[in-house]
């Protein structure tokens, strides 16, 4: 292959990256946005995979064996939680307008621009050796590919420097990516798109050269494990074991975890481009499974790498493409450049894109606003918010440039990454804390980045500029000044810790504990309270909930002149039509609304930074200071009513509950009262029987005093049989009202129930010899012991014998009493032969008064309260009784009760 | 509901890929060749990869 090829085809692949994401902003232009689909999205976030990924974990790899992986599995499982964090940040996010990190922990804080430019700083600062990294690692890669040593770039004149061309051609990408025009929205389809496509080139390159470093050149996995294995030194790199490495295994998957949500590239795809928070669920998934594929065959090249290079100088960090070179594949070797490069491409751009937004809005709009805006106040700003953009994306690469040949390759590309995830991480106790913790306020946040980054500087960064030369060396030996105590690897005498341990522990004690610290001891300003409150609780702010935030009032054209002079004419004409057209603004009136001045500033929030947005919009809009208290006053009646709300439903829900319980109850009184007048009716009947039967008979007794004699001793035995029969209605009347009243004094005793039966059978013998009933006792001779009621057991037996012997014809009538005990319960059954009872009465018979067979028409055999008594005597004891009958079979009651439990009812 | 289960997920990841657990494969040891410790490490991870769709899936439903 040419060297004329070599030098083509990269650029043919960027140009046509550049016309993807070309494409897509078109689309999306026409309204068929390709970021829709949730599978961008989970894809784009794989800009997380940079030329680290694609040579650095190699070369990891080769050395440390499976070390290189806590990279990608400290992010998965910050994936895991997702679905809560990166949620509750994109929905802030999207009600806030917000365009970087710097913006969003700005914005937390109070839209402090202090904090902004801070965190702005840090970011800038961080990223610089992260850029330096895919420059030296395109630089040096690039090399290889046209067979030239890679020189140590402090020794190549600056024109001859690969850094320096890769640097000006990312720079110029970057800005035809981010910076052709401004955007109101500070979102870049084009850019998101191009960034999905790279995903899956990468992934397919690298799956591409590992399956034929693996398969190709080698016999598969095992094979090439099990060489290695035999090797005495390469062994050990598939082991981790002792306490050193499991350090820097926790430290790594730490650091990595933090830096998947605070790079600020990280944010930028996760967070500002996200158009549906819905996407966050899918990514949550595809995003591990990404990880997974790229790295299943990074141990396998970094093996082969070793094993093929034995003694040669070949920088481990570049096996993807020297093995392929050594093979004789010049094909696979540009396909490994060019996912490396794409990987890289991708990284810068999203990176400095997303540093420019930062720099723009936290620094360079804040400076302009008091000088030129103010000395100049009608002048047109849209074009120097764009020049201030590609400064911005410039100057990010150059710095990285400058790292670059200051650092020298003294490191490895992954030594070079950590130093920039270490920078990252600084932002996780600000960036969460705001998010969950109300106290955390401006003061803190201040202190604690600032002293984190300075940690991270003296510890992490000035050390590795000075291994590199570019400081005196003594700096780390002896410690600045030859102070002992301050060696940058060793804090304070804390000597026992790897570099990056030490610095992490020191920088993030540090971050943590002066921003808990001082913002327990410090109080919040009005407007960082409304902001922590938005933030923690995740209210949702539409402009029009912001707009009773605010109390200014401003000509209409004023401010649409302002969104001009940031936006340009046409975006802003644009913006105010679609909210003039949603009806929220009278057309003929130039004073504005509330929501139209908070509409304005959210407008700008997108193209200048949230903070920015309100200092513009309250110069214009007078007496626009807002009256925090009245501020606090709405905020803490929003909660107010909100936990109102709460309370109020919980009270309607119980209020709820409580009237159907009441319905309920209602019901079953109304039955009750029902069911009362019904016994009262039936009562009255029962008993005016015999009192009619006992009038009529001693009437004629009273009118015939010439009776004979044996006549009327036949009237008055009817008169004391239906006496007897009013006395014994009277009797159970009362029985069953003192049973159900529930004032029955039970005496319950341990007592032999079989003997009860066999009594019980004995009292009631002369009614079955009256009628020639046979009456057959099978009953256990053995005594049965059972704690209950004797007398009350009895009554139920001698009832139901008692309406057995009445149903049975005389002669041929046979009644039967059982018994029969095991552990649980006793169980008494009366059987007997007589007409049976129909199945649809088997339940009436036990209520009151209610007699089987016509009451009209024939005389009724008992008082219709046997049973009901019986039931009532059961169900207190804990047991039941049923009947089992068919017509013309007979019919055989019985009840059982529980053993060895003594009744509830006592 | 799902709130609960991710974070159960993400105590079991944390529990997965942290030295007690890498200590116990981290010793050396193969199956066929391949290194107990990159089996157990991929494996877990397409695993825990796989439990999240599940949880994710079933929350939107």
């Amino acid at each position: 292959m040419s060297h004329w090829l070599t030098a083509t085809v990269p650029l043919a692949y960027l140009l046509l990256l550049f016309a993807i994401a070309y494409w897509a902003d078109m689309r999306a232009g026409q309204g068929r946005n390709p970021l829709a689909s949730p599978y961008v999205y989970s894809l784009s976030l794989a800009v997380y995979c940079t030329s680290w990924t694609f040579f650095g974990s190699v070369g990891q790899a080769s050395q440390r064996g499976l070390q290189f992986l806590p990279t990608y599995l400290g992010p998965t499982l910050m994936c895991v939680l997702w679905p809560i964090v990166l949620s509750k940040l994109v929905r802030i996010g999207r009600s806030q307008r917000i365009t970087s990190i710097a913006d969003f922990i700005s914005a937390r804080y109070g839209k402090s621009h202090s904090v902004g430019a801070l965190v702005t700083v840090i970011a800038v600062g961080g990223t610089m050796p992260y850029i330096a990294l895919q420059l030296r690692a395109v630089s040096d890669t690039y090399q290889i590919l046209l067979g030239a040593a890679g020189d140590h770039p402090q020794t190549v004149p600056l024109p001859l420097d690969t850094s320096l061309w890769v640097a000006v051609i990312l720079a110029v990408f970057s800005i035809l990516f981010g910076a052709r025009q401004i955007d109101a929205n500070e979102r870049h389809e084009g850019m998101v798109t191009a960034v999905a496509f790279d995903a899956v080139f990468k992934l397919a390159a690298f799956l591409t050269v590992g399956a034929a470093i693996t398969f190709g050149f080698n016999d598969g996995f095992a094979d090439l494990f099990t060489r290695a294995a035999a090797h005495p030194d390469l062994a050990r790199i598939f082991t981790i074991d002792g306490a050193g490495e499991y350090g820097d295994w926790i430290t790594l998957t730490v650091l990595a975890g933090l830096a998947v949500l605070c790079l600020p590239r990280q944010f930028q795809m996760a967070v500002v481009e996200n158009i549906d928070e819905r996407h966050v669920l899918k990514a949550t998934w595809l995003f591990p499974v990404y990880l997974v594929l790229i790295n299943v065959f990074v141990l396998p090249i970094a093996v082969a790498g070793r094993m093929a290079f034995v003694g040669a100088d070949v920088d481990a960090d570049s096996y993807l493409l020297a093995l392929p070179l050594a093979h004789g594949s010049r094909v696979l070797a540009l396909v490994a450049f060019l996912g490396g490069l794409s990987a890289a491409t991708t990284m810068v751009i999203v990176e400095t894109i997303a540093l420019s937004a930062m720099v723009s809005n936290c620094i360079v709009m804040p400076i302009l606003l008091r000088t030129v805006m103010a000395a100049y106040p009608s002048r047109n700003l849209a074009g120097i918010v764009l020049a201030t953009r590609r400064l911005a994306i410039i100057g990010c690469i150059f710095l990285g440039y400058l790292y670059t040949r200051l650092s020298g390759d003294g490191f490895t590309l992954v030594g070079i990454g950590l130093v920039s995830f270490a920078a990252a991480a600084q932002f996780a106790p600000a960036l969460m804390g705001g998010l969950f913790w109300r106290g955390g306020n401006k003061k803190g946040a201040l202190s604690g980045l600032s002293l984190g980054f300075l940690v991270w500087l003296y510890t992490l960064l000035l050390p590795s500029l000075a291994r590199s030369g570019a400081l005196p060396l003594s700096f780390i030996d002896a410690g600045p000044f030859g102070l002992e105590l301050l060696k940058p690897y060793a804090l304070f005498g804390l000597t026992s810790l790897a570099p990056l341990q030490h610095a992490m522990v020191w920088s993030i004690l540090a971050n943590c504990g002066t921003y808990v610290v001082v913002s327990l001891l410090t109080t919040q300003d009005a407007i960082e309270r409304v902001q922590a409150a938005l933030f923690v609780d995740g209210f949702s702010t539409s402009p029009r909930v912001v707009a009773q935030f605010r109390q200014g009032s401003a000509a209409v054209s004023e401010l649409r002149s302002l969104a001009r002079r940031f936006l340009g004419a046409a975006r802003a004409n644009r913006a105010f039509a679609r909210f003039i057209a949603s009806g929220s603004l009278d057309p003929a009136s130039d004073e504005a609304t509330p929501e139209l001045i908070g509409f304005t500033e959210h407008l700008l929030a997108g193209a200048i930074g949230t903070a920015t947005a309100r200092v513009v919009v309250a110069s214009v809009a007078k007496g626009a200071n807002v009256n925090f208290n009245e501020v606090m006053e709405i905020v803490d009646e929003n909660s107010h009513a909100i936990a109102h709300g709460q309370m109020l439903e919980a009270k309607s829900r119980e209020l709820e509950a409580a009237t159907t319980e009441l319905r309920a109850a209602y019901e079953k009184l109304t039955e009750l009262n029902h069911i009362k007048d019904e016994f009262i009716v039936t009562i009255t009947h029962e008993l005016r029987t015999p009192l009619t039967s006992i009038r009529s008979f001693t009437e004629i007794l009273f009118d015939n005093p010439d009776l004979d004699i044996s006549q009327r001793q036949e009237f008055l035995s009817v008169v004391i049989k239906e006496g007897e029969r009013l006395t014994r209605l009277i009797n159970q009347v009362l029985d069953l009202a003192k049973l159900e009243a529930g004032n029955v004094a039970w005496e319950i005793r341990e007592v032999d129930i079989a003997q009860a039966v066999r009594d019980t059978a004995q009292s009631v013998g002369q009614l079955f010899r009256d009628k020639e009933v046979t009456l057959a006792v099978d009953v256990p001779t053995e005594p049965v012991i059972l704690a209950t009621d004797r007398d009350r057991f009895g009554q139920v037996v001698l009832n139901l014998l008692s309406n057995a012997v009445k149903f049975c014809e005389p002669q041929t009538g046979r009644v039967e009493v059982r018994l029969a005990a095991d552990d649980n319960s006793v169980t008494v059954a009366v059987a007997d032969n007589g007409r049976g009872i129909p199945a649809s009465a088997h339940d009436l018979i036990f209520e009151k008064f209610q007699q089987v067979g016509d009451t009209l028409t024939s005389k009724p055999a008992g008082t219709g309260l046997g049973l009901t008594i019986s039931r009532n005597i059961v169900t207190q004891l804990g047991g039941r009784i049923w009947v089992d009958s068919e017509p013309d079979q007979g019919a055989a009651f019985s009840f059982s009760l529980p053993r060895w439990r003594v009744p509830a009812d006592t | 509901m799902t709130s609960n289960r991710l974070f159960a997920a993400f105590l079991v990841g944390v529990a997965l890929f942290t030295p007690p657990m890498i200590a116990i494969f981290g010793h050396g040891g193969s199956i066929n060749g391949i290194p107990l410790l990159f089996l157990y490490l991929f494996g877990a991870w397409a695993a825990l990869a796989a439990v999240l769709a599940v949880i994710v899936a079933n929350g939107t439903r």
